[in-house]
């Protein structure tokens, strides 16, 4: 089920509906685990078994990690951790690794090569490890903040945990320590109604009218030969921006849907496209999967705590890793290696280098930051590499071709809100800022009556193919 | 602040209603490129007055892919297009379908019918609550879109571009050569690039789908007495002399024999027209391919008027 389809919204006016009514507070939670695996189950019925599969290991583990054997918590912990990771395995990589041996010649292989991937499996899985790794190291809260006494208790707080439809399928990924101690009744008088109406409205604009229209000429991308290097050079860049409307647009409505029903999420974007360093991108993309692979996977590999060498390994594993978390291509494993690399280089030249920065070398900085991370991107556009290479190869060899003026305006159209998005951030506490505060409301309304009036074709989000 | 967005908002909402609907044609659509043309030409079809259809819409359809989308229409005033760059045929028989209006003829391009794939754009064309949305209020439908406003000057401006038939022009005969040897290459590239699609024989199990298709889209029509005319759109030489070519072709005949409704405009010698990029035809050539068309389809009308 799609947050810009209108069976979406008959759900959502549904469960709001019921979910304030004093007399229901008891059920508020049911309500709304219903109401996700009801969302989830729109277009995946089978995967719902998989959900309360994972959230049935997740449960009993985490409950005994801290009311079992405290001689086994390390193990149980550990144990839970291993299933989350191989049912994301088996679901995710199966067909990857299995080509290297089998072939669809046989019934094995057949079964093995085409197995389905359940839409938010990267996302629940990494929520499950959250919870195990947070009851049994507590590094952030007591685990009995998490784990209530009763067990019914914490299945029912654990599968809402996961499946609570803003952040199922497409995150941001919350973790447990920021989760469960906001879990408790919630009431109408607290709805900050404001905050809720503006995530929304730039959230479904940033999804429906950019990504959506984006998306309408950024396709032809997948016939790069017929395009001249402008054009293609062209969609590239709106290919970026593109991407960051989609996930950002996505990312502000789950935040958005999460405060209607009384939840704060984490912001999963902070303006990345101002980004004056690699290190700086990565502390403003995708918020919660940055700070998931750091908290999870680059300290307990040791961070920089053991040595310069050492720290730029961490940071290759952890990228690659969180590269290969985005699909079974090698692409996706090549383009966190890039991003890994740069990382360390970068680490690498500001201990040893000491530039000095003015806000000339950041400007240059910021733009070569932009570009390569543009150019990286394409490697989510072809998850195979032969089309990479035969992009590159079109935007040699179609120098002479007349250029579309049409896709270059709509994209250069469509860039200015992305762009000028970005530049409000920038003029925050300015004249400019403060002019903007006075019309707020009108260029919010201005954005509904666009959401309205000029949406792009109907599609799913990039990031559900994660 | 949420009242005075909510104000604010539906303020704008009636000055553009007013503005859209009132001040300018109800021809004038804009669009920003080929997909939101496809789209107003889908939705003008769909949702126009029965007076409209009437005024605008003829007895004759023709139905199919972006190949048919190019034929040049001034010479043909009794035939509607609807065939959509980007889709299938089977989307322009659908939307009759959805019409619910029979025309006396629909022209079928034959060249794709093995491939059929159901896009977002048609899902959004048919979603019940989409459609009646934008069936009872016109502000809602493509060619209304105030962004659209922007650039379809450039898009008008490109047109005439295209029309007039853009011709490079070269300093030495070297670089006429050289840019010649380009175009070439570049075609030869587009046909090695979908040559694969193209070089097997349909299997037994596409065979009994593509059969199974065609007959539900294309039966309601012959039983409700329309007459289905087949025509092939010129290809590169390769493509129409290929095994999934020849298969399509004997599949088509043996679902659909010549007949009291079924006719079928002669095949065009394959390597008679030179294609730009293997399946669409120049400026030049579509006029030629235009010219074909009248003929034969000027004598299918006159043989089945009654």
């Amino acid at each position: 089920m799609l947050f810009t389809s209108f069976d979406f919204l008959l759900l959502l006016i549904a469960t709001f509906s019921l979910y304030y009514i004093p007399k229901l507070a008891k059920v508020q939670i049911p309500l709304l685990v219903l109401s996700s695996l009801v969302f989830y189950a729109y277009n995946e019925i089978y995967f719902v078994l998989l959900l309360l599969l994972s959230a049935g290991i997740n449960i009993l583990t985490s409950y005994y990690v801290v009311y079992g054997n405290i001689n086994k918590k390390r193990l149980l912990a550990l144990t839970g951790v291993i299933l989350n990771l191989t049912i994301l395995f088996f679901f995710k990589y199966c067909g990857m690794v299995t080509s290297f041996f089998l072939t669809d010649s046989d019934s094995i292989g057949q079964l093995l090569l085409h197995i389905p991937l359940p839409i938010g499996i990267s996302f629940f899985t990494f929520e499950g490890i959250s919870l195990l790794v947070d009851v049994w190291k507590e590094k952030y809260i007591k685990n009995t903040e998490i784990v209530p006494q009763s067990l019914s208790k914490h299945a029912q707080h654990t599968l809402f945990f996961i499946s609570f439809f803003p952040h199922l399928i497409a995150g941001p990924i919350l973790k447990a320590h920021d989760f469960y101690p906001q879990i408790k009744q919630k009431f109408l008088k607290d709805v900050q109604w404001e905050a809720v109406v503006k995530a929304l409205i730039v959230g479904y604009f940033l999804k429906m009218v950019i990504a959506d229209n984006f998306k309408d000429y950024t396709y032809l991308l997948d016939v790069s030969e017929r395009y001249s290097t402008v054009t293609l050079l062209t969609m590239m860049f709106g290919y970026s921006f593109q991407i960051f409307a989609d996930f950002a647009g996505y990312s502000l409505i789950a935040i958005g849907l999460a405060k209607l029903f009384g939840y704060n999420f984490q912001e999963n974007f902070n303006f990345p496209y101002i980004s004056t360093s690699f290190k700086d991108f990565w502390k403003r993309w995708h918020i919660s999967l940055s700070t998931f692979l750091m908290e999870y996977l680059y300290f307990p590999l040791g961070g920089n705590r053991k040595g310069k060498a050492r720290t730029y390994i961490n940071l290759m594993i952890t990228m690659t890793l969180g590269g290969l978390w985005h699909g079974a291509a090698w692409s996706y494993a090549l383009w966190g290696f890039a991003h890994g690399s740069l990382l360390a280089i970068e680490r690498f030249l500001d201990n040893n280098l000491k530039l000095k920065h003015n806000v000339i070398t950041k400007t240059i900085h910021g733009i070569f930051v932009f570009l390569v991370i543009t150019i990286l991107w394409l490697l989510f556009k072809y998850p195979s590499i032969r089309n990479f290479f035969a992009f590159v190869q079109s935007l040699k060899n179609n120098v002479g071709l007349d250029n579309d003026i049409n896709i270059i305006a709509n994209i250069a159209i469509f860039s200015l809100p992305v762009i000028v998005y970005h530049i409000m951030y920038l003029s925050k506490g300015s004249v400019v800022w403060m002019a903007f505060k006075k019309v707020e409301h009108i260029v919010y309304a201005t954005l509904l009556f666009l959401i309205v009036t000029n949406s792009g074709s109907g599609g799913s989000f990039i990031y559900f193919q994660f | 602040m949420v009242k005075n967005i909510l104000i604010v908002f539906f303020i704008i909402l009636a000055i553009y209603s007013l503005f859209r609907i009132v001040l300018i044609p109800e021809d004038r659509y804009v669009h920003s490129g080929s997909l939101e043309s496809t789209k107003i030409k889908a939705e003008n079809y769909l949702f126009s007055s029965d007076e409209e259809y009437a005024k605008r819409y003829r007895e004759n359809i023709l139905i199919g892919t972006s190949v048919s989308n190019d034929i040049l229409m001034d010479s043909l005033p009794n035939i509607t297009n609807l065939a959509f760059a980007g889709q299938k045929p089977y989307m322009g028989l659908r939307l009759i379908e959805a019409r619910g209006i029979n025309p006396k003829r629909i022209f079928v391009e034959s060249n794709f019918l093995m491939w059929y794939d159901q896009t977002n754009f048609e899902e959004d064309l048919f979603d019940q609550k989409i459609y009646l949305s934008k069936k009872y209020i016109p502000i809602f439908r493509e060619g209304f879109q105030p962004l659209a406003m922007f650039t379809s000057t450039i898009q008008s401006l490109q047109l005439q571009d295209k029309f007039e038939d853009h011709i490079t022009q070269f300093t030495s005969a070297e670089d006429s050569i050289k840019h010649q040897e380009q175009v070439v290459a570049r075609v030869n590239a587009f046909i090695e690039n979908d040559y694969p699609h193209y070089k097997d024989h349909v299997t037994e199990e596409d065979k009994q789908q593509i059969k199974a298709r065609m007959k539900t889209y294309l039966d309601e029509f012959v039983k409700r007495g329309v007459i289905i005319v087949f025509y092939e759109t010129p290809v590169t030489q390769k493509f129409c002399e290929s095994p999934l070519y020849e298969d399509m072709r004997k599949l088509i005949h043996e679902l659909y024999p010549s007949g009291e409704q079924v006719y079928y405009m002669p095949y065009i010698p394959c390597g008679d027209y030179v294609t730009s990029d293997a399946v669409h035809l120049g400026m030049e050539e579509r006029q030629k391919f235009a010219h074909f068309f009248r003929i034969h389809s000027d004598s299918i009308i006159k043989m089945t008027a009654n």
